[in-house]
């Protein structure tokens, strides 16, 4: 009888396909994969460590300046000295009911270790890590609990290294490079306390002209925060963030 | 400016600029009894609508009364019920009240530099910028309750201490209350119940369902918001599950086509997988109305009522299958894997689902001869749906032996027709319960398992093999108008005495009487569509594919 044996055939015309190939994950390959991404585009990398340390969320109610300073991971380990300012322009419903807060913000690091590295050091010749940002935050409250808040910031980092003599990374002789960042970005939030001085802040951001996304999810008291930060398209894509702030 | 219109101007300005600075607090709403007295120890008067209340004034409200007071630097006061309001100071820098007893809601435009609005209760001073926040004290300032709603409050609480009074400045931010008693207070998150309490509407005159009407309304949106996620969600799931369900059953086909007999037939196929290890090819035959027409074997069971007839082939593998199907050619080329048995069965549902119309082979793995066998035996009966794998529940037929077989063929290749007749026969060799439904339950008795073949488009009409020689349509459209078509007979032998090899078997061999009551056949119609879908699905994976296999 013929139909049953069709049916077998059927099934096993797949047989006689040939098979794709398999791949394994292997820690070391990984490695390799983040330091050449790393090489590629050194600005992007260290410019991760700088949204670190950007103050883009508002100053709570009744606060009209604050000052932030990064503790993890931007200074430690990297030695980026840093400092963010935040000044109110406008407290909500000031000039009109249903105006937002109006926020300025803006900060500034150098990696102190670069400095001392190329006046110290006879391996390196030249070394020049720096970042700015600055940008406006505005903020409404949707609850007396919840707050919403919408922004803009320009941010520049410039990534310069240069060495006496070529290092050799991962099979790779490196002895310079000169990097730079330079993007506007827009990002959103929402803001949630949940205790006397403690809240939970959520925002995500967007940089337009690198297609930067990030996000970020904080948990702040009155003087710290603790949060950590997602950049999916990063070597990196975790930071956890310890800030020091203090608003007046 | 000419002189004789400064004067005037001048005076408008003053006038205007004396007017606002000696601008009184004023009754802008009220429902119910409400009193005022425009001193301190003043009589209580009936209020009305546009009553000024002076520095040194009070308000009052009885329980049935709600009023809305209004400052001239657009500053809102609501007295709740049983309330009580003392003004105490109010100038264009200094606005002062006092909170008697009751409850009050105060919504505070931001103030000028210098200008001041405090709300004082027995036991402490609010004060307050652009803010918005309720105050509830008893009279004797025993309990109390501030709720800042938006902006801040900087409470100035004074409490009895060891040196005699105490006094200490809570900043309650937006979102926080403060409540206690004449002893102490705690500052806390306000729960969801006070919240809208104190977003509700103060406004007098209204009923209780009317106070929360704005909140509802923001409820409602927020539900909308809510509803709109959960269909986003609910969408993205049912995606999931179409591409979860598509994994499952790998790949599905169907449609819809007129079989030989010109009857409308609704083909469904699944390729499925029952479990890790199998793979099982479902096709489901179903008709409205089934009318048979007669072409080699004759049918003698029912017609015009609806039919449903299905083919199932089951493979089970010693190991499990790749979830994706593009990694399945390289699982079956590994050496490793055997098929452990199959099964393949066909059966008539029409009689329900304890009279199923089946016939069925089933095999199993012979490691001599590495594949499957099936020892030559062809399973048939009238069994329940339960029982429609268990080969032990139908009767079994065995081939008739080599030398002795006459399989009966006849097609039309001649004339390019794209159709067979088969018969082949088969000695009855075990009943397994099924006497009761063969019209000869003689062990060892010659059946003939039969067979009409057809290639047919889906008007039903048999195929020329010019049709696929002769042809510039594109190969996929003629498939998907292309179906074959099988109806199974097992007939009972007319006992001509062909079994003889001296004597060949022919077609008239074939008796018109079926071997099982009820005069049944299996009558299916199988499409390439699935295989065509496994085709295209293989290929779009073409590109990960390593062909150069050394």
């Amino acid at each position: 009888m013929r139909l049953h044996r069709y049916f077998f055939l059927l099934l096993g015309f797949l047989f006689f396909i040939p098979s794709p190939t398999q791949a394994t994950f292997s820690l070391k390959g990984k490695l390799i994969q983040m330091v050449g991404e790393i090489l590629a585009n050194p600005a992007a990398f260290f410019y991760d460590f700088q949204q670190d340390l950007e103050a883009t969320h508002p100053l709570p109610p009744g606060k009209s300046l604050g000052f932030q300073i990064n503790a993890f991971p931007s200074f430690i380990p990297f030695t980026y000295g840093n400092l963010s300012t935040k000044i109110r322009l406008h407290p909500e419903g000031r000039w009109t009911p249903g105006l937002p807060q109006f926020d300025l913000i803006g900060g500034y690091w150098n990696m102190v270790i670069a400095k001392v590295a190329a006046d110290s050091s006879d391996d390196v010749k030249e070394a020049n890590f720096q970042g700015y940002y600055g940008g406006l935050v505005a903020t409404s409250s949707l609850e007396p609990r919840v707050r919403l808040f919408w922004g803009y910031k320009f941010a520049q980092l410039r990534a310069d290294l240069e060495l006496n003599e070529a290092v050799d990374i991962v099979s790779t002789p490196v002895s310079s490079f000169k990097s730079g960042l330079r993007d506007h970005f827009f990002f959103a939030g929402i803001e949630h306390p949940t205790g006397i001085d403690k809240t939970w802040i959520l925002q995500l951001g967007y940089g337009l002209q690198n297609q930067i996304i990030s996000s970020k999810v904080s948990w702040m008291s009155k003087h710290w925060e603790f949060g950590l930060n997602i950049y999916p398209e990063s070597p990196l894509v975790l930071h956890p963030v310890v800030n020091y702030h203090l608003n007046f | 400016m000419k002189a004789k219109y400064l004067t005037p101007f001048l005076s408008c300005v003053f006038f205007l600029l004396g007017s606002w600075a000696y601008a009184d607090l004023q009754i802008q709403q009220m429902a119910g009894t409400v009193e005022f007295r425009a001193q301190k120890d003043g009589a209580w008067q009936s209020a009305s609508r546009g009553t000024n209340i002076p520095s040194g004034g009070a308000v009052r409200t009885n329980s049935d009364g709600r009023v809305t007071l209004l400052f001239p630097n657009r500053s809102r006061i609501w007295l709740k019920e049983s309330s009580g309001l003392e003004v105490q100071e109010q100038n264009p820098l200094m606005n002062k009240l006092s909170l008697l007893w009751g409850s009050l809601k105060a919504k505070v435009p931001h103030l000028r530099r210098r200008e001041q609005f405090q709300v004082g209760t027995p036991i402490g001073v609010a004060a307050v910028r652009g803010t918005e926040f309720t105050i509830t004290s008893s009279e004797k300032g025993g309990d109390f309750k501030i709720h800042c709603l938006f902006g801040k409050v900087n409470f100035d609480f004074t409490f009895p201490s060891d040196k005699g009074t105490g006094s200490e400045t809570v900043v309650i931010p937006q979102g926080m209350g403060f409540q206690g008693d004449a002893h102490n207070g705690q500052l806390g998150l306000l729960d969801k119940t006070q919240e809208i309490e104190a977003l509700s509407n103060w406004d007098p005159g209204l009923t209780a369902g009317q106070r929360f009407e704005d909140l509802k309304d923001k409820e409602v949106a927020r539900q909308e918001v809510r509803q709109f996620a959960d269909r986003v969600d609910d969408a993205e799931e049912a995606v999931k599950d179409v591409l979860n369900r598509v994994k499952e059953e790998d790949f599905a086909a169907g449609r819809t086509l007129k079989d030989i007999h010109g009857n409308l037939v609704r083909v469904d196929q699944r390729l499925l997988r029952p479990d890790s290890s199998s793979l099982q090819f479902v096709n489901l035959v179903k008709r409205p109305v089934y009318d048979y027409t007669a072409h080699k074997f004759a049918y003698s069971g029912a017609q015009g009522g609806s039919r449903l007839d299905s083919l199932q082939a089951r493979v089970d593998f010693n190991r499990a299958l790749p979830e994706d199907i593009a990694d399945w050619p390289g699982f079956f080329e590994g050496e490793s894997v055997k098929p452990k048995s199959a099964e393949l069965i066909m059966a008539n549902h029409t009689s329900g689902a304890s009279g199923i119309f089946e016939v069925a082979y089933f095999s199993r793995y012979d490691a001599t001869s590495d594949r499957l066998v099936d020892d030559d035996k062809l399973y048939a009966g009238v069994v329940s749906f339960a029982d429609m794998r268990d080969k032990t529940k139908l009767a079994e037929f065995t081939k008739v032996p080599t030398d002795l077989r006459n399989s009966l063929e006849e097609s039309g290749k001649d004339s390019g027709q794209l159709f067979s007749y088969h018969a082949e026969p088969y000695l009855l060799t075990a009943l397994n319960g099924q006497a009761a439904n063969l019209t000869d339950a003689t062990l060892n008795g010659k059946h003939w398992f039969a067979q009409e073949n057809f290639l047919i488009n889906n008007d039903g009409q048999i195929r020329n093999i010019s049709d696929f020689t002769n042809t510039g349509e594109n190969p996929f459209d003629l498939l998907a108008d292309t179906a074959g078509e099988v109806n199974m007979f097992v007939k009972r032998d007319a006992s001509l005495g062909c079994a003889s090899g001296a004597i060949r078997c022919v077609f008239s061999d074939v008796s018109a009487t079926d071997t099982f009551t009820g005069g049944r056949n299996i009558d299916l119609v199988l499409i390439p569509d699935l295989g065509v879908a496994i085709v295209q699905r293989l290929l779009s994976t073409a590109q990960d594919i390593n062909f150069d296999h050394n």
